[in-house]
């Protein structure tokens, strides 16, 4: 679909169509109009005299706005077309088209000029799993207007074609009899507005119109805002620049407005069909995005608190004090067919949330957020010691409460077929992955720190420091697998250890659960040449038994799982190692034009040269998005200490220099510059030497380690 | 199947004995006794006491009324202090009431649909289908009541929910 293919949106709403402008969707077709996961048109199609026109060039440059330039089909090269088509484009409450016709002859032309309508009110998850409507469609022609409808009981959704001027309407679209005068044009604009009676949006006017010549949405003027207040990057390696600043535009593109938190914004988790509030892509991304734009963090924590559990509710999956994994408004979500009103079946999204409200905090110095986010605060960590934990191991695990339409795994590598045996068989429910262990440890590692601190409650910080000292001590036993050297990648519901090996390890780094000579062990295998591919480090090392270089969360390499290894690797001081790893993915970017992909096959580096793109829906995807930010975080080795920035970098060679201007923080605008001194071609991918030193706790600064 | 709070077994454990709960139970749990049993039902707040209703004397009116009433007995609501905003409820079939949010604490006051103050989020629907969003009857909630258009909202959905979430009556 690639390149042939033209995306706009704004928000939830956005428009897929072919490079004429067109859009002929199939009931499993992902083209069309579609706003609050509902396609509102699934045909739009330009004929002229009953031919369709040619794709002279698209111009797309605007995520909102897009320019379509067309000739009648001359079937030759050899024939210069007397007539050209724009059509103009501006998603926002609706769409806006503008189409004109040119006139380049010297004689006047009659054209009758057709837009075929029509649609399937298709929900995101029917598209997607070719499900069958269950209501009744309609249609109205009206003075000047086309209305398409859908009907299932009280559930109404309708499309309101209007043109800017006189046409004959049908029931199936649109017909204008245009006579054009020799060198001149006719133009007419079209609204096309959605009803939507339950959100208040009942056929509100298009923001775009044909007397605005230059459209410019609110969110772009945002974006020059959001632009210059994200610290300024300079760098000698050309790809770095070139990959900040795509990571920083695309974050504007992903921006969620939820209108509980007015003003701000949280990142989706991607464009175009997950624009939507997530639990565990919004946070990790945030995360990421914290050095560089931070007020992304707060929206997500109060957009999150807004939707907390509260209820035991087996559908929703949903448990007291619980974050949310995903929320949709289609019809299947609409009539429970489907349980994202919100969803719940997110084990790790409730520590990952305490852990972003002590980063938050430890960036900004908001204290008073995270006084007014106490109880929901409370709520989650009571969530993490009672329900997270089902069968009273002291582990968080997940079985759906939802086994109809529920999701199977609840932890980031939620495929199906993801939590695998050495030898490739399935493991069983419930599983406590590993990593959601690390998350628990540094939740509460880190939520003591706030109690103490800022709730004022040293009785609670106490326990939860013991707690997380008993955790460390019962997995680094529990999970730990002597003969291999690795942590497991999970326990499953019979008790055996999930022995793959997998990226998994990588984030107890990053948590800071691991003891140091396990951490040590765990480091050698992440830098060996079964997991790091020379680009970064798979999901899935080869050789194990579910092991596919093109298997989605079983050898593929994630950019966002690289970044936190990345962190991690750096928390324990292994500087050479998170260098490499962030170089190989930042090396990646520059096949990827800056924006890398969500994940990338797993083939090692020696073989295809450059990376192979995983096909996935989204573009770009927010975790992807965010990576860059966090592996510059890593290579400059910034911490924040109290009130100061530490910053040690640690930065191969081959990037020469970063400097990072005006970060802004609790001190203020602060500057980082490091020199690229890490000659990775004279240290080994793994090092048999290794540091053992005590990992700091989550909220002091990394131990600064002298350079090489 | 949606659990009730409290419930027996594993889950009364779960729910806690410090965990507080909206009066969305209480409805949920009178509906469900009221469908099954046809009889009168008890439902216990915790606060201000204990109420004993016939199930055949009770409108869903009545019960959104008494929601409201609990609600403007309360003054401060801590899983609301993240959130400031005023919310307008049109219960068809039970009246409006305005509710101001702002940083935990709670003003409840009744009013009209025209009522011309500023408010940020405006929830319009019928005393039935309020609650069944109370009590989560057929896992209604406020959005599934707004996506099929049993329900409408203008603002963000998003705050009526924590609203009615956060609201709790220890």
């Amino acid at each position: 679909m690639a390149g042939t293919t033209v995306s706009i949106l704004e928000g939830n709403t956005f428009v897929v169509s072919d490079l004429r402008g067109d859009i002929e969707a199939t009931p499993t077709d992902t083209s069309g109009f579609f706003a609050w996961d509902t396609r509102f048109l699934s045909l739009w199609r330009l004929t002229i005299d009953g031919k369709r026109p040619n794709s002279l060039s698209t111009d797309d440059l605007q995520y909102f706005s897009a320019q379509f330039f067309l000739v009648p089909g001359t079937g030759t090269i050899y024939v210069d077309a007397d007539l050209s088509i724009i059509r103009k484009r501006a998603v926002g409450n609706g769409f806006h088209e503008d189409l004109t016709i040119l006139n380049h002859s010297a004689k006047a032309v009659d054209l009758e000029v057709r837009i075929d309508a029509a649609s399937d009110f298709a929900d995101l998850f029917e598209v997607k799993d070719k499900m069958q409507k269950k209501g009744e469609y309609y249609t109205r022609v009206e003075t000047n207007r086309l209305v398409l409808g859908y009907r299932r009981e009280k559930y109404t959704r309708e499309t309101w074609i209007v043109p800017s001027v006189p046409a004959d309407i049908d029931e199936r679209g649109l017909t204008f009899h245009v006579h054009v005068q020799p060198h001149s044009q006719w133009t007419t604009g079209i609204d096309v507005t959605l009803g939507y009676a339950g959100m208040g949006m009942t056929h509100a006017t298009t923001k775009y119109h044909s007397a605005e010549e230059a459209p410019k949405p609110d969110m772009q003027v945002a974006l020059d805002t959001w632009m210059r207040s994200a610290p300024r990057l300079v760098s000698e390696w050309e790809p770095l620049p070139v990959t900040y600043r795509r990571s920083l535009v695309d974050l504007a593109a992903l921006r969620f407005y939820p209108r509980a938190v007015p003003g701000a914004a949280l990142p989706a988790a991607g464009l175009p069909w997950f624009m939507t509030v997530f639990g565990r892509d919004s946070i990790l991304t945030s995360l990421q995005a914290l050095p560089f734009v931070p007020d992304l963090a707060s929206a997500t924590l109060r957009t999150l608190a807004t939707r907390q559990g509260r209820f035991v509710d087996d559908f929703r999956d949903e448990e007291p004090g619980k974050i949310i994994h995903e929320q949709r408004f289609g019809e299947t979500t609409a009539f429970l067919e489907r349980p994202h009103s919100p969803y719940y079946g997110a084990a790790d999204a409730t520590p990952l949330f305490l852990i972003l409200l002590d980063e938050y905090e430890r960036w900004t110095g908001d204290a008073e957020l995270v006084r007014r986010l106490e109880p929901n605060a409370r709520d989650a960590l009571r969530w993490i010691n009672e329900y997270g934990d089902h069968n009273g191991d002291g582990y968080i695990d997940y079985s759906r409460r939802n086994t109809d339409t529920g999701l199977e795994n609840q932890c980031w590598k939620d495929s199906w077929n993801s939590i695998l045996f050495a030898d490739g068989t399935l493991s069983k429910l419930p599983r406590a992955t590993c990593e959601i262990q690390g998350y628990a440890y540094d939740a509460r590692v880190r939520t003591a720190r706030l109690a103490r601190e800022i709730w004022g409650d040293p009785a609670l910080a106490d326990r939860l420091e013991k707690e997380a000292v008993e955790l460390k001590l019962r997995f680094n036993r529990d999970y730990w697998l002597p003969d291999r050297e690795f942590f497991a990648l999970a326990i499953d519901g019979d008790g055996r250890k999930v022995d793959s090996l997998t990226s998994n390890i990588g984030h107890l780094l990053w948590s800071g659960i691991a003891d140091d000579e396990k951490a040590a062990a765990c480091v050698r295998h992440l830098m060996s040449d079964k997991l790091f591919t020379g680009w970064g480090i798979r999901t899935m090392a080869e050789g194990e038994g579910g092991y596919n270089p093109i298997g989605y969360h079983v050898g593929t390499v994630w950019p966002f799982d690289n970044s936190f290894i990345a962190l991690g690797l750096r928390r324990y001081g292994y500087r050479e190692e998170a260098a490499r790893v962030a170089l190989g993915i930042l090396e990646a970017s520059q096949y990827f034009r800056g924006r890398l992909p969500e994940a990338f096959a797993g083939y090692e580096r020696t073989r295809t040269q450059y990376p192979v793109e995983y096909p996935t829906a989204c573009s770009p995807q927010a975790w992807s998005t965010g990576a860059p930010l966090l592996l510059l975080r890593s290579l400059l080795g910034l911490e924040p200490v109290g009130d100061h920035l530490l910053v040690d970098p640690a930065i191969p060679t081959t990037i020469e220099s970063i400097q990072l201007l005006d970060i802004p923080g609790r001190w203020g605008l602060i500057d980082a510059f490091g020199r690229g001194r890490i000659d990775l071609a004279r240290v080994p991918a793994v090092e048999p030497r290794r540091v053992s030193r005590e990992a700091p706790a989550a909220s002091a600064p990394a131990v600064p380690v002298p350079p090489i | 199947m949606l659990h009730t709070a409290p419930t027996t077994g594993d889950d009364d454990r779960r729910m806690g004995q410090e965990y507080s709960y909206a009066f969305g139970s209480v409805c949920r749990q009178a509906l469900r006794a009221e469908d099954s049993r046809k009889r009168g039902y008890h439902v216990s707040t915790g606060q201000p006491g204990q109420m004993t209703q016939q199930a055949g004397e009770t409108t869903a009116g009545t019960r959104v009324a008494q929601f409201f009433k609990l609600v403007a007995a309360t003054t401060f609501q801590p899983r609301l202090r993240y959130v400031s905003g005023v919310c307008r409820f049109d219960i068809e079939g039970a009246g409006s009431w305005r509710v101001e949010v702002k940083e935990g604490v709670v003003t409840v006051s009744e009013t009209s649909k025209e009522e011309k103050s500023p408010v940020d989020v405006v929830v319009s629907t019928t005393a039935d289908v309020f609650a069944r969003i109370l009590a989560r009857e057929g896992h209604m909630n406020i959005f599934t009541a707004i996506l099929q258009d049993v329900a409408t909202v203008s603002g963000d959905p998003a705050f009526a929910y924590a609203l009615l979430g956060g609201v709790t009556f220890d």
